[in-house]
């Protein structure tokens, strides 16, 4: 029969041919057979199904945001009946796997799916569900098929609600074909739920990325089919030194008072491209440290970061120990930052641990230790922190593999055997005779990700609360070693999936900053434009998940309708949504499309107004109010100490943004204020981001009315990707478009830090570059580690409702904290 | 025939007749709130599965029924399996005592608008919304799991500590009408309903049975945002089923009892009672959609305070002042 073309006069027994065709069973086993009572019942029992899924409340990564947004107005996913979200999975029918599967969760899920009764069905949502995706890394299964039977799959990174929708529709069609009857009576026979098997690597799939059909070849370039190139060619270019800067008066002061201080201990680096450095001996270091903090002039009160580098794999080796451990302070007073680092010798080099100094050290010293092996003494309890506690290796170690295709395939079997660590030896010793250990996590409805609070009860009080985290590990700091400086941009985006481009341009900054590249203003007035959009974005998905969290249900709906019209606005500039990856080295990727004025203006006009209505329904609601106010109270002492950011800090009283204290990408040309409360709570906490949207909108207004012309990327092509049109008429052009593309631009070997006032917080990115196209170490300072380590400081003491409604009150994301 | 085999007879169909409109009134409830809340959230709610989505709480029924009944390891058997009918069963006898219309004659044969009009009903329904505390705690504690137990706790205690409050707010409506029958309690508001007599009282009512309900702002028992789903976690298929029909059972027995209680039953003036009687149950049901759609969850210490603190008191002072302005009047 011919596909039927729908044009007007077009009959009905026509247009039903049609209808029959375009619906024609796609799934095998549809053929009716038994009898005919057998058969009715057969109808009856899948139509209600195919009309009553429920789907389990359960989201891993990116995709989740993509999935509930099917949930909300302009899609609604309600009409098929399968709006019903259920947390418990006794009461779901469908898991819908969207996100990546970390090794650290795959067990969880394992078991969520076998605590849904039968009939279940699955479905597997974005590619790294499907297959790993983008992340072939060691802590990333490749495909969630390897673990459970999967129903369907939604290709895309992150497919968008419609596919979400359509994938309800195929199911619905799936089910149709299923005869449940005789499986519903105990008879032999019939077939019901999930019926195909789970996959085994290297037998029914392959994890081959030259898809199928290539198993057993190996592939070109490697050791086995030669020619096998083993350094990187980028080594044979020439680039200039690193951007270098001037320090400032009371940097040059503070160099001065350190060396008379400590001599030899403390010396100074030559030349920096960002901030203050000091090489520091090891055994000096606690003493260097206490002095910054306690007596130096300026103080330096927060412990901005302390990571490691794997120095073993340097070009060249000799001038560099074999790990460096790297502390960075951050004084409030004079807005500053100082960079300590402490060389170590040996394979397993012990330091003294500063958590006595610095209590928020305790997770960075952990981070250190699971990811380089490096011992800190005096650790109150050095356990991995990001790493399932099973796990064998150190993965930033430069010998560690960084691929999962590298590594045994992760199986049914090993989901069955790494299981968490009982909650009951984050508790030992903490545990009074009347009181009870309840695990909320790593998967629950308001853990918002997967993070694992642990926590001590008497009744519902909470007297002792520990953290796991780490399921949302994604390896992004692993991948930059590997990826070129451009190809990595499409990570940042994923490092925290609710602000896009925000974090692209943190990345961006920090690589910038090394090398010198100048952005033109135009393009500087582009990527405010954005990041404020994208920070609207997460705030309305804070909004809407946190008063969800405090009980009321329908500003979800209202905030993901407005937040579809940012989504609209950053589509047709960017053409992506959650994801655009779109803002280059040196500028952004495009110019601005016509017609993205009339919809910021519209969307401008309208916005502040809904503003109001979500305040009308939430702000003096007397019942928010007794959740929020007087709950989880974090001082200012202890944010600050703490190396709280962004709201958080904020809300306990500092006024403290880096858009205005150490402004970058044109800050300093916006008027906006800062918006900061006293209280220190949950409610003050909301208040100030309330009133960051209304900052942010003005922002928008300021930076689309004042767009200024010209070009939109820079012209120093020897280390940007040029305008393909300019590649057509220029050789020079064309040569730096080829090399840039496919080898990737080669940068200073040096290093830069720059961060950003993220939506979350402060968001930092250390790149560290050996002279390669590619970073030597690419490390993320991200806002939610450090803010959501303070939870105990706020929680104890308070009840489970409590604790829910400080999570939502900090506004974390898992991909954020774990990376 | 005889009278008296006609009187069992029209008895069983009446009670057949109230059942299945119950249960039907309660299944499409649920599908009237799902559309309802859409509606209120700018989408469009369950509409494919039949003609506007009219066969969903079909759907929905026959998937509960054709799931895996799961009873988990540890489980207390015998109380776990029957928990659930518990909740069910007593949200539907309540609506024994409640009197839905003026009533019939059929040959003769008096068809009073009521299933059963016990001269005691107040004090039965308290007693029955009393035994379907037990539904929540023993399901919670049955499940042998931390989250449903604590579900169990909360619901217990709320539920325990509204019931007074839902009690003493009808003690001035007995005062007022000088009866405990239900049909009695209709029959004085003959000239004017309770609610403009008591507001105080109607208010406190209302608040209580929203409490006893256990919905939005008072679904603490079952939060999900807390306790994943509360005292029926671990409940699957249509025992999970239940305890959802029960709470939508109880929704239009509520709209029932203030209607009875406050609104004047199926008194109305130009439309037939019966339809007087579901024009108010609706009132009431669409108030609290309303308050779903709309409201935060209260933390459970708060709800205590509130009950023990705020109601019971009030309560208690409406009574005295409702007795003190009773015996003046007649004096």
């Amino acid at each position: 029969m011919a596909t039927p073309v729908y044009t007007k006069g077009v009959t009905t027994p026509e247009l039903i041919r049609g209808l029959e065709y375009l619906t024609r069973p796609r799934f095998e086993g549809a053929v009716p057979s038994g009898s005919p009572l057998e058969r009715t019942l057969d109808w009856l029992v899948n139509w209600s199904r195919a009309y009553s899924f429920w789907p389990l409340f359960f989201g891993l990564s990116c995709c989740f945001i993509e999935e509930i947004t099917a949930w909300t107005p302009r899609f609604d996913i309600s009409r098929f009946g399968a709006e019903v979200l259920r947390g418990s999975p006794r009461q779901a029918d469908l898991l819908i796997v969207s996100g990546t599967v970390f090794k650290k969760i795959a067990p969880v899920v394992l078991r969520l799916y076998e605590q849904m009764p039968e009939p279940k069905w699955v479905i597997s949502m974005g590619s790294c569900a499907n297959c790993g995706g983008m992340y072939d890394c060691y802590s990333v299964v490749q495909g969630i098929d390897q673990i459970l039977p999967v129903d369907l799959y939604i290709p895309g990174c992150p497919p968008r609600p419609e596919a979400v929708m359509q994938s309800i529709v195929l199911l619905q069609e799936k089910v149709r074909s299923e005869r449940p009857t005789r499986k519903i009576l105990h008879l032999a026979g019939g077939s019901q739920g999930t019926q195909t098997p789970i996959l085994v690597d290297g037998l029914s799939k392959t994890r081959d990325s030259r898809g199928p059909g290539y198993y057993g070849t190996p592939p070109r370039g490697s050791e086995e089919t030669p020619p096998m190139f083993w350094d990187a060619r980028s080594d044979l270019m020439w680039t200039p030194p690193p951007h270098w800067i001037e320090l400032s008066e009371t940097d040059q002061s503070l160099a001065k008072i350190l060396s008379e201080k400590f001599g030899g201990a403390v010396i100074q680096a030559a030349q920096t491209s960002d901030l203050l450095t000091f090489e520091v001996a090891p055994d000096r270091l606690k003493d260097v440290l206490r002095f910054l903090k306690t007596e130096s002039e300026p103080k330096f009160l927060r412990l901005d970061d302390l990571t490691a580098v794997d120095e073993s794999a340097r070009r060249e080796r000799e001038k560099y120990p074999d790990y460096t451990l790297v502390y960075q302070l951050l004084s409030f007073d004079s807005a500053s930052r100082v960079r300590l680092k402490v060389p170590l010798a040996g394979p397993e080099p012990v330091i003294p641990s500063i958590t006595d100094l610095w209590p928020a050290a305790d997770w960075y010293e952990r981070e250190v230790y699971d990811m380089f092996g490096v011992l800190f003494a005096g650790h109150p309890r050095l356990w991995r922190l990001l790493m399932p506690h099973d796990w064998e290796g150190h993965p930033l170690r430069k010998s560690y593999p960084d691929r999962a295709t590298d590594m045994p395939p992760y199986t049914h079997y090993d989901a069955q055997k790494h299981q968490p660590r009982d909650a009951g030896e984050y508790m030992t010793g903490r545990l009074a005779e009347d009181q009870y250990v309840l695990n909320i996590g790593p998967h629950h409805i308001s853990t918002h990700g997967l993070i694992r609070f642990i926590l001590a009860l008497k009744g519902e009080e909470i007297t002792a609360l520990d953290t796991d985290i780490g399921y949302h590990h994604r390896a992004a700091e692993k991948i930059g070693e590997r990826q070129s400086w451009h190809q990595y941009i499409p990570y940042t985006d994923r490092v925290d999936y609710l602000t896009g481009v925000a974090n692209n341009l943190t990345y961006l900054l920090a690589v910038e900053q090394l090398a010198g590249i100048k952005v033109p203003d135009r393009a500087q007035f582009i990527r405010v434009l954005l990041t404020e959009f994208f920070r609207l974005s997460n705030h309305l998905v804070w909004f809407s998940t946190y008063t969800h969290d405090t009980g009321a249900m329908t500003p979800n709906f209202y905030c993901f309708a407005e937040r579809e019209k940012i989504m609209d606005i950053v589509e047709l500039i960017t053409g992506g949504r959650l994801h655009p990856s779109w803002f280059r080295l040196g500028g952004v990727a495009m110019d601005l499309p016509p017609g993205w004025k009339e919809l910021v203006d519209d969307f401008i006009k309208v916005f502040p107004g809904r503003i109001k209505e979500f305040e009308a329904l939430i702000t003096k609601n007397p019942i928010f109010e007794a959740r929020t106010r007087d709950v989880g109270y974090l001082s200012k002492q202890d944010a600050m100490e703490w190396g709280v950011t962004g709201a958080n800090l904020r809300a306990s009283g500092l006024e403290w943004d880096l858009r205005k204290k150490m402004p970058y990408s044109g800050y300093e040309a916006f008027d906006f204020d800062i918006p900061y409360a006293t209280a220190g709570d949950c409610y003050a906490r909301y208040l100030v981001r309330v009133e960051e949207m209304r900052q942010s909108v003005r922002i928008i207004e300021q930076a689309a009315n004042q767009m200024p012309p010209g070009r939109w990327l820079s012209d120093d092509y020897r280390y940007i990707i040029p305008p393909k049109e300019e590649t057509l008429t220029d050789i020079e052009t064309l040569i730096h478009h080829f090399i840039n593309v496919t080898r990737g631009a080669k940068m200073p070997r040096g290093e830069a830090y720059m961060a950003t006032e993220h939506p979350r917080g402060e968001q930092g990115v250390y790149a560290v570059s050996d002279g390669l196209h590619m970073a030597y170490r690419l490390r993320f300072r991200s806002p939610g580690f450090a803010n959501v380590q303070t939870l105990p400081l706020m929680a104890v003491g308070h009840l489970i409702s409590d604790l829910i409604a400080i999570l939502g009150s900090i506004d974390f994301i898992l991909p954020d904290i774990d990376r | 025939m005889s009278a008296w085999t006609l009187g069992i007879v029209l008895l069983l169909i009446k009670l057949l007749v109230v059942l299945v409109v119950l249960l039907l009134l309660a299944a499409y409830l649920i599908y009237v709130e799902r559309r309802l809340l859409g509606f209120m959230q700018l989408r469009l709610g369950p509409n494919r599965a039949g003609p506007q989505g009219l066969l969903q709480p079909i759907a929905d029924a026959v998937k509960l029924l054709t799931k895996e009944d799961f009873i988990p390891a540890g489980a207390d058997r015998v109380i776990f399996l029957y928990a659930p009918a518990l909740v069910a069963g007593t949200a539907l006898l309540i609506f024994a005592v409640i009197p839905f219309a003026r009533g019939w004659t059929f040959r003769g044969q008096e068809i009073p608008g009521v299933v059963s009009d016990l001269n005691v009903g107040l004090l039965f329904i308290l007693a029955l919304s009393s035994i379907g505390v037990y539904g929540v705690a023993l399901g919670g504690w049955a499940s042998n799991s931390k989250f449903a137990l604590l579900g169990a706790i909360r619901g217990a205690a709320q539920m325990i500590s509204y019931e007074l409050a839902l009690g003493l707010a009808l003690v001035p409506v007995v005062m007022l009408a000088r009866s405990f029958s239900l049909v009695d309690i209709v029959q004085a508001q003959a000239r004017l309903p309770f609610i403009i007599l008591q507001p105080l009282a109607f208010m406190i009512f209302f608040i209580s049975a929203v409490a006893e309900m256990k919905r939005i702002p008072f679904d603490i028992p079952e939060a999900e945002n807390e306790l994943v789903a509360g005292y029926h976690t671990e409940y699957s298929g249509m025992r999970f089923g239940l305890y959802f029909l029960g709470e939508y059972v109880t929704m239009v027995t509520l709209g029932a009892m203030l209607a009875a209680f406050f609104l004047g039953g199926w008194r109305g003036p130009l439309l037939p009672p019966l339809l007087w009687f579901f024009i108010k149950v609706f009132i009431v049901v669409f108030a609290l959609i309303w308050i779903r759609a709309t409201l935060p969850r209260l933390r459970y210490d708060r709800l205590m305070e509130f009950g023990w603190k705020i109601l019971i008191p009030v309560a208690l002072l409406n009574i005295i002042i409702t007795g003190g302005v009773m015996l003046a009047l007649r004096r």
